[in-house]
Formats: structure tokens, sequence, C-alpha cells
């Protein structure tokens, strides 16, 4: 049956289980059972997420994460691929920065707040650090292994052609780690948008974060969902994009 | 036993004409030895015992020469062209070429591996131009387009690895090996993984190139029928430790036919060193 398949049928497949809660959440509002202090009904929230859009508060808190999720994501991306390589190309500098790096990198960014508060108060640039943490090592690992990692066939084939070292870097083992280094830039990006929302929810007076939590202080369920909402949406966005861009870029290893 | 073989064939012997017999050999290779770690799964503490992979080879190739090296899985004749061809240098005794021992790869030397291996990011065109280390652009895609019609493969230059036949790729793998114009090119069973048709074909490409560009190529194969069909001389490998066996040398006119009389019956004779005292069942009839 699998010939049979078509854009239309994979496109009611994926969205129905999201119709599916829809549907639920709302017949449940609509009878009244729904306690609407601790979940409020699907109408109120659409309707505050479409308030949201057409006041632009909610475009504009977006907008201050996505710039801050961008910056701290760019940083993480260029550090780690080109600390990735270095460390990936060299025995010494993997001995040298394993250990610290298995270290550092199971501590989560939010552990990082106090601290971070301390040193960067509360403007952005500790927003902007606590993004760069949370992508950083995973692009660092992912580079270093798929540098590591060449195919020792085709490391082979370049040998035998005495291929120069340089030719042999950037033509052969940085190629053949794009697939990995894209891996390491895609989980990252999604750890890079979860950890702006940390950030904004202890320490921020803008975003989609201190909407959040602000929200939760005056007791607006509504508008905490349509955050989250928010944020799941423009993460799911993000990953199609970065995908769409990985895919044109790899097309060889399709 | 080889001595026969050369005594039943000596009705008529041709030399091949573009073999240079009567110049000293092109490769030398004596005593050569190798020994690989024989590692027990239980014992990896346990020094470790060492497994004798080829022992005590004497061998010499003329420049020209087509030799075929044909053993069956384990007999070291992988292991024996990686030595010849640098990729493998830890090894007892001299392997010389051209007078010079052979320590390292070299890209005059061409290397041919049973899987393509081609970068499958890279197009055909500049897979072979990955060869190429010097020379300006121009001059670089010239010679990569010479060897992609030389394996003809016009047409295929910008398509990348995955969209080829395995035939095809391995047409690519050749291409790219001879870019650099080598005088001795190094094939590790090439064709092993090609179905009959396009295993024939290839043959008959790769023996024109060699009589086109003159150079030394060596061969390693489990096919004995492409053994015979293509050398000069075929290297008939035993193992445990690995050594030569016997050097059969085929004087069939070229080109060959695979169902004349005499290129049948050298196959047998191949097929014999294998099959010790077993009757080889005649698969032709002429």
């Amino acid at each position: 049956m699998r010939r049979y398949e078509n854009k239309i049928s994979v496109w009611v497949e994926s969205i129905l289980p999201l119709l599916l809660l829809g549907l639920i959440w709302g017949v449940s509002g609509m009878s009244g059972r729904l306690n609407t202090v601790v979940m409020p009904s699907l109408g109120t929230v659409l309707q505050t997420f479409w308030d949201g859009i057409t006041s632009g508060s909610l475009l504009l808190a977006l907008g201050i994460s996505i710039r801050r999720v961008l910056i701290g994501y760019v940083i993480s991306a260029v550090l780690g691929i080109g600390m990735g390589i270095v460390i990936g190309l060299s025995k010494h500098m993997q001995r040298l920065t394993g250990l610290l790096i298995q270290i550092l990198r199971p501590i989560p960014p939010i552990a990082w707040i106090p601290l971070v508060i301390l040193w960067m108060g509360i403007g952005e640039q500790s927003k902007v650090f606590l993004i760069f943490l949370g992508g950083f090592f995973t692009i660092l690992i992912n580079v270093t292994d798929g540098i590591r990692y060449t195919d020792k066939k085709l490391t082979e084939v370049a040998a035998a052609m005495e291929t120069p070292k340089k030719k042999y870097i950037t033509q052969l083992v940085i190629p053949a780690a794009m697939p990995s280094i894209f891996t390491g830039l895609r989980v990252a990006l999604g750890s890079c948008w979860t950890c702006v929302v940390a950030a904004e929810l202890v320490a921020s007076t803008s975003g989609i974060g201190y909407m959040i939590s602000n929200a939760r202080n005056f007791g607006q369920m509504d508008v905490v969902i349509v955050g989250m909402l928010a944020i799941g949406i423009v993460g799911k966005i993000m990953d199609v994009i970065l995908n769409a861009i990985g895919g044109h870029i790899l097309a060889w290893n399709a | 036993m080889s001595t026969t073989v050369l005594k039943e064939r000596e009705y008529g012997r041709t030399f091949p004409a573009d073999v240079a017999y009567n110049s000293p050999p092109y490769i030398e290779i004596s005593h050569l030895s190798k020994t690989f770690p024989k590692q027990t799964e239980k014992d990896k503490s346990k020094k470790s015992e060492e497994f004798k992979v080829l022992e005590d080879i004497n061998f010499s190739v003329f420049r020209g020469e087509f030799i075929c090296i044909v053993g069956g899985s384990g007999c070291g004749k992988s292991t024996f062209l990686r030595a010849m061809a640098g990729l493998d240098p830890a090894y007892s005794g001299s392997i010389q070429i051209d007078g010079q021992k052979v320590t390292a790869p070299k890209k005059e030397r061409g290397m041919v591996f049973q899987e393509p291996r081609l970068f499958p990011w890279l197009s055909v065109e500049d897979n072979v131009i990955f060869a190429l280390n010097e020379g300006s652009t121009a001059e670089k895609k010239q010679k990569a387009q010479e060897c992609i019609d030389l394996v003809e493969l016009t047409g295929f230059e910008k398509s990348l690895p995955k969209e080829l036949s395995g035939g095809m790729a391995q047409r690519a793998n050749i291409a790219r090996a001879l870019v650099n114009k080598p005088d001795i090119l190094f094939l590790d069973e090439p064709f092993g993984a090609l179905d009959a048709f396009t295993k024939i074909q290839l043959q008959n490409v790769l023996f024109d190139i060699k009589r086109k560009e003159k150079s030394t190529m060596i061969m390693v194969t489990h096919d004995i029928e492409e053994a015979v069909y293509l050398a000069d001389r075929i290297l008939v490998m035993d193992k445990n430790p690995g050594r030569i066996r016997e050097i059969v040398t085929v004087d069939l006119p070229r080109p060959r036919n695979r169902n004349d009389y005499n290129f049948i019956r050298l196959r047998k004779q191949v097929y014999s060193f294998f099959f010790q005292g077993k009757e080889v069942q005649e698969e032709y009839n002429i």
C-alpha cells in the first residue's frame, strides 16, 4: 500500500493527533467540566493567542527571545565548530580537553544562572551566555567526533594519492564530518531555544519566558499556555528551516 | 608444476610485445614476510602470538606486465598487494620498485580498491580531480576529462556517486587512479562485486587502458577466469602462511577467447591447484 501514500494522507496523519487533542480540550471546555482557573478553555486560549498577535505583544516577546537565541546560537556554533575541528584533528588536544569537557558538559545551563547573574548582571549578556552554554557542548562534541572518525577507507584513498595535509583537512576530513556537524547544529538549536526560556523565567523584563512568568504571577493561565504554545511552534519552525538548509547542503548524503 | 605448464605449452610461445622481458625487473620482491599480532578474545592481556600472513615471498615483475594474484580468502593476497603499494609499510624482507625501496604510497602508483571508495560529496569529475595535487584548474579538468573518457564514463562528469551504478562507480574509481598517469596500477579485486556482464566489459576497458598507457598492472582476484583472461603471469597463492604456490605463464594470444581450448585448459590447470585430486567438471564443449 506504500506506493499509494500521497502527500495529503501523510499530512492528515501528522496533524490528526493534534486535532484530536484540540477536540477533547474544546469539548470538555464547552461541557463546563473544566476548572478554568487551573486549565482555561480552548476558546479563551485561542482568543488570547489572537489578541497577542493583533496587539503585537506576543510577537514582540517572541522577537526579543528569538534575537537572543540567534546571537547565543551563532556564538556557540562558531566556537563549537572551530574548537571541534582543532580538537578533532589533534590527539594532544583531545587528551588535554577531554576530561574538562566531560565534566562541564553535564552541568545544565540553569545551574549556571546564579553565577552568571553575579558575573554579568541581568542584562542581555547573561542571557546570551546561558544560551551559548546550552548549545556549545552539543556542537563541540558532535564536531569533534565527526572530525575524529573519518572513514578509514576514504583516508586510505587520500594516502594513496599523497594528498597534502591542507587539502586532506579541507576537502576530505571536514566534508566527511558535515553530517555529524549538522546533527550537532540541529540538536543545539533546540537546546538553545529551551535555554532562552529558562533564562528569561529567572531574570528578565522582556521576552517570551518573561511573559510566562509574569502571567503566572497574575494567575493568567491562558497567557501561560499561549506562551508555551508559541515556544513550541517557533521551535518547530526553526527546526524545519535548519533542516531545509541542511538537506540542501548535504544532498549527497541522502 | 609450473615447469610442466611451460613444457606443455612450448608449441608456440608468444611473448607479449609490450612487456620488457629483456630489461631488469621493474618490481623486485625478496624474502617478503609479514606478521600480524594474533589476539585471542579471552586473553587480551596475554602476550599476543604472531600470525604469519606472508612468508618468504620472492617474485619479480617486468615493466609492462599484467600480473594476477589468485588465492583463497585469507591467503594474504590483499596484504601482499597493499605491501607493494606502500599502504602497509611494516613488513620484513624487501620490496623494490625501479630500484627504490617501497616505504609509502606514491601518487605515481595508482591503487584501485574493491569498493569504489568515491567521496560521496564530490561529483565524478571532482573525485577524479581530487587525485591531482598540482596544476591549474583548467589543466586538472582536462586531465580528469581524459581519464573519464578512457573509462567510458563520458556524460556522467557531474553525477554524484550515489547516482551511479556499481559498475559506473568502479569506472570512476579507476579513472581516479589513472589521472596521475601511474606507471603501475595496483588493483584489489576491482571487479569482485560486479555482475558478470559488467565485469567482462570492464576487464576489456582495463586491458585497453593498459595497452594505451603501457603501464604495469598487478591485480588481486579470486576469479580464475578473470586471471587467465587478463594476466601475462598468474601468481597462485597458498594460505597459512601465505606464500607463492605456483607461477603460471599465460601465453595465449590476445584478444583472448574464453571458449578457446587452450584458455579452458589453462583455467582448469589453475583450478586444479586449489582442488587437488578432485575432478574438475568440464563446463564448456568445444
